[in-house]
């Protein structure tokens, strides 16, 4: 059975199509990458599978069930987590808070439980010594590693990460990446990466969606995508007819 | 040791307050009134501070808490000081009628907020029942002592701090905090914000209703002029982050601070002082947003030091 099952799902704004009947198949414990031009509709479909926003048409099934329309809260707790552009965490709360959070959804589990599940999480992604600094003061690159953290409280089976390379250098990314890697090996947890840094997507993704203008044109591996000429035409435009490959 | 000495002697000081100002009544009232709106604020701290849900309309069931105590009052027969408590299940109930308002989110929850208190005056104001415009009055003939409402006040006022001290530090206190801060991702970590919107909001309501039945006993009376002022509201939000928003100390420290500000300018400007009281807010809020706790004291005293 596949983790998640998105079929057929289309989403309007007005008049502007941001998804049309869209399709795929997600299965677990792999690292995907979702990537289109801007506009595409890849952060409308993040936020209709989190529960942010109701499909006016298709089915979302979660480990089975059809989670589509379903409130983001309940989503969640089902272990469907994301983390956002720009690394949204609760500014005025210190980041252990901002993970006590992530882990409390989970329910019922006494504090010191879940105070040994925050740690757990502060340490994975290396901010153990800024546990009690309020979020606000934290560099960009801290705040998308407590994002991070933060989402992984519920002990997610899914994870969507929406554009976490954007401000980072080169080797923040690369301890992004590697921490992501680690996510899905030891947490066994699938990640979603929408990302437009091709170099990342192409090196840590096994698998790869493509949309343009809401629609699903191209999946495959990250080799085929690079050759297919749908792609490579949303991309670069039509003029692409003269260049070698 | 030498802190809990000094606590206990703030304690007793507090305690016997009613006996140094026993022949003052015109200072005892306006301790009183201190009280009153430092209980208010705290109140208010919990879904405007802690949650930061900006509902001014709070006028709504400090009014509707009045008026139901005085109308049981007359009706039952029996004293304000028992039906105030029922004027705040009254408001408790009036709270859950109207949450869906809760949906609405920051200028519009404000502005729309404020259509309670309106639409609450509107209907007193036209009803014979309810006394219209000269609203209705207790009979001043029952038990009324100023030491009684002080220590009443009191009682209201550190139940309140404590009620918000142990919120705070609450996981369902965290909660409210997360949603102060960004609401959508709040609900996508995993917390019901209408839920826990919908508890602050009750939790407001009740206490604000049964100190409308203290402020209506106070008065001996319920003006709809009074009770219903749109004002209300934003003096509880100016106290609380003058004071410092979703703090505990905030509503005490602002309270103190606009409480006697507001008496000073009254004092001194008795023709104008409504003008100068807003121009003082709106200093407040211009150079002071984050009240006391945002000025960067250091800096100043080094400034001050040269």
């Amino acid at each position: 059975m596949y983790l998640l099952e998105v079929k057929d799902v289309s989403k309007k704004f007005g008049g502007v199509k941001a998804l049309q009947k869209v399709s795929l198949n997600v299965e677990k414990q792999k690292i995907y990458g979702l990537i289109g031009p801007n506009g595409a509709g890849k952060s409308t479909l993040f936020k209709v599978i989190m529960g942010i926003l109701k499909p006016d048409e298709g089915k979302i099934l979660f480990k089975g069930e059809n989670i589509a329309g379903r409130p983001a809260h309940k989503i969640y707790k089902m272990g469907l987590a994301c983390t956002f552009q720009l690394a949204t965490v609760f500014l005025d709360l210190s980041a252990f808070d901002n993970i006590r959070l992530g882990v409390m959804a989970c329910g019922k589990d006494s504090d010191k439980k879940i105070d040994e599940r925050v740690n757990e999480l502060l340490n994975l992604v290396g901010l153990v010594e800024k546990k009690n600094v309020l979020a606000k003061n934290l560099t960009l690159p801290e705040r998308k590693k407590l994002d991070l953290a933060r989402a992984l409280g519920v002990s997610p089976e899914l994870l969507l990460v929406d554009e976490i390379v954007p401000g980072l250098t080169p080797t923040e990314v690369a301890n992004v990446i590697e921490l992501i890697k680690r996510i899905r090996d030891v947490y066994g947890t699938t990640v979603i990466m929408v990302e437009h840094v091709m170099r990342v997507v192409m090196s840590v993704s096994e698998w790869i969606f493509v949309l343009n203008h809401g629609e699903k044109i191209a999946e495959g591996a990250p080799r085929e995508i690079t050759r297919n000429e749908l792609v490579v035409k949303a991309y670069l435009g039509d003029k692409t007819k003269n260049i070698n490959r | 040791m030498q802190v809990k000495n000094i606590l206990l002697l703030f304690l007793a000081v507090l305690l016997l307050v009613p006996v140094f100002l026993s022949h003052a009544p015109y200072y005892f009232r306006i301790i009183i009134m201190l009280l009153f709106y430092i209980a208010l604020s705290q109140a208010w701290n919990i879904v405007g501070g802690l949650a930061r849900q900006p509902f001014i309309g709070v006028a709504g069931f400090l009014g509707f808490g009045a008026y139901m105590t005085i109308l049981l009052a007359k009706l039952l027969l029996l004293p304000p000081i028992l039906t105030m408590w029922i004027g705040g299940v009254c408001s408790l109930a009036l709270a859950v009628i109207i949450s869906p308002i809760l949906k609405l989110r920051a200028d519009f929850l404000a502005i729309g907020s404020l259509t309670i208190p309106g639409i609450l005056y509107s209907i007193t104001y036209n009803s014979e029942i309810l006394g219209s415009c000269n609203g209705i009055a207790i009979n001043p003939d029952i038990l009324y002592s100023l030491p009684l409402f002080y220590y009443l006040g009191l009682i209201l006022t550190g139940v309140l701090c404590y009620i918000f001290y142990r919120l705070q530090k609450s996981d369902f206190g965290l909660r409210l905090a997360a949603i102060g801060c960004d609401q959508d991702l709040a609900e996508a970590t995993g917390i019901s914000v209408f839920s826990a919107k919908f508890m602050a909001f009750l939790l407001t309501a009740f206490f604000t209703g049964i100190l409308g039945g203290f402020y209506g006993y106070l008065m001996l009376a319920a003006l709809p002029d009074d009770v219903y002022n749109l004002f209300w509201g934003i003096q509880l939000l100016l106290i609380c982050v003058i004071g410092g928003i979703g703090t505990v100390y905030g509503p005490i420290i602002g309270g103190a601070i606009f409480f006697l500000a507001s008496h000073f300018i009254q004092i001194t400007f008795v023709e104008l002082h409504k003008l100068f009281l807003g121009i003082f807010l709106i200093m407040v809020v211009v150079f002071f947003p984050e009240g006391i706790i945002g000025i960067d004291w250091k800096k100043i005293f080094s400034k001050l030091k040269g």
